[in-house]
């Protein structure tokens, strides 16, 4: 895996339409292809995908080792306008996510997720003078995911700071 | 649309925005714009969890996140930083949720970070 560039980035509103998943990381895998459809369908029905400015983020809302498996909750979310009207379905809902942010830029295969994520904890949030901010971090899909593992594509990890 | 997966999303987006406050069915309700009898009724009828119960798991899961995290902040800190009234009543909490100390938990080794995705 390459060094990142981190950047400090200050989101004051980035709104998103999301889907939540709740249960094992295994159990989302499985389930992330099925949830990330009924996000772009319900985009596309609706409208809101922008050609190169709508961005997709996987959320992370627990640490798994501290909460059960059963009741990990992890996002699938999309970037959408703030005016966007966006009636709300029973699976589909909306939210803004807004805060100071670590923004480590990575290049990054399939096999390099669980490194990068480590990196921006262990190599830069604990060796550095940033302070950990009570919120959930998330990973910004910033050109599309890799089909294979041999394929790379960039990914922005977004770690809340003071 | 009122049901069950648009609840507990809303509700748990408002716990995320709410952590340093006491969280109640009223507050709840009133979020998403329902009546505590039907908000009441479709939590109890689909979660095992009663709603305290619910919000205090996440409040103390969260917290127990940001006791590794923050070790520069005491434990009184974060009791009042997850609405509680003090160090006492969180300690009791947490003791109950995760059968230590936050002061035990604290101390124990670093957890690790190993987000793993690969999602799409």
């Amino acid at each position: 895996m390459l060094k990142p560039t981190i950047t400090i980035e200050n989101i004051e509103a980035m709104r998103v339409i999301y889907v939540r998943f709740r249960g094992s990381y295994n159990e989302f895998r499985k389930n992330s292809r099925k949830l990330f459809e009924q996000l772009f369908s319900f985009a596309e029905a609706n409208q809101l995908i922008i050609p190169d400015v709508s961005k997709v983020l996987t959320i992370y809302h627990d640490n798994p080792f501290i909460t059960d498996a059963k009741n990990l909750r992890t996002s699938v979310a999309m970037t959408i306008p703030l005016n966007a009207a966006v009636t709300e379905t029973d699976e589909i809902s909306s939210m803004v996510i807004s805060g100071n942010f670590g923004v480590g830029h990575f290049e990054l295969n399939l096999g390099e997720y669980g490194d990068a994520w480590n990196y921006m904890y262990q190599d830069w949030l604990f060796s550095g003078e940033n302070k950990a901010r009570d919120a959930f971090p998330f990973e910004l899909y910033v050109s599309e995911p890799p089909k294979n593992f041999k394929a790379k594509s960039l990914t922005d990890i977004y770690i809340p700071i003071e | 649309m009122q049901n069950y997966t648009w609840l507990l999303n809303h509700t748990e987006d408002y716990i995320e925005s709410h952590l340093d406050q006491k969280i109640t069915l009223s507050d709840v309700a009133a979020n998403i714009h329902m009546s505590e009898y039907h908000f009441h009724r479709l939590f109890r009828k689909h979660s095992k969890e009663t709603l305290n119960q619910f919000v205090s798991r996440i409040k103390l899961e969260r917290s127990a996140i940001f006791l590794r995290v923050r070790k520069d902040i005491s434990i009184t800190d974060i009791a009042y930083r997850y609405g509680y009234n003090d160090a006492s009543s969180y300690n009791r909490a947490f003791r109950r949720h995760f059968g230590v100390t936050p002061t035990v938990f604290r101390k124990e080794q670093d957890m690790p970070s190993n987000k793993d995705s690969s999602n799409i």
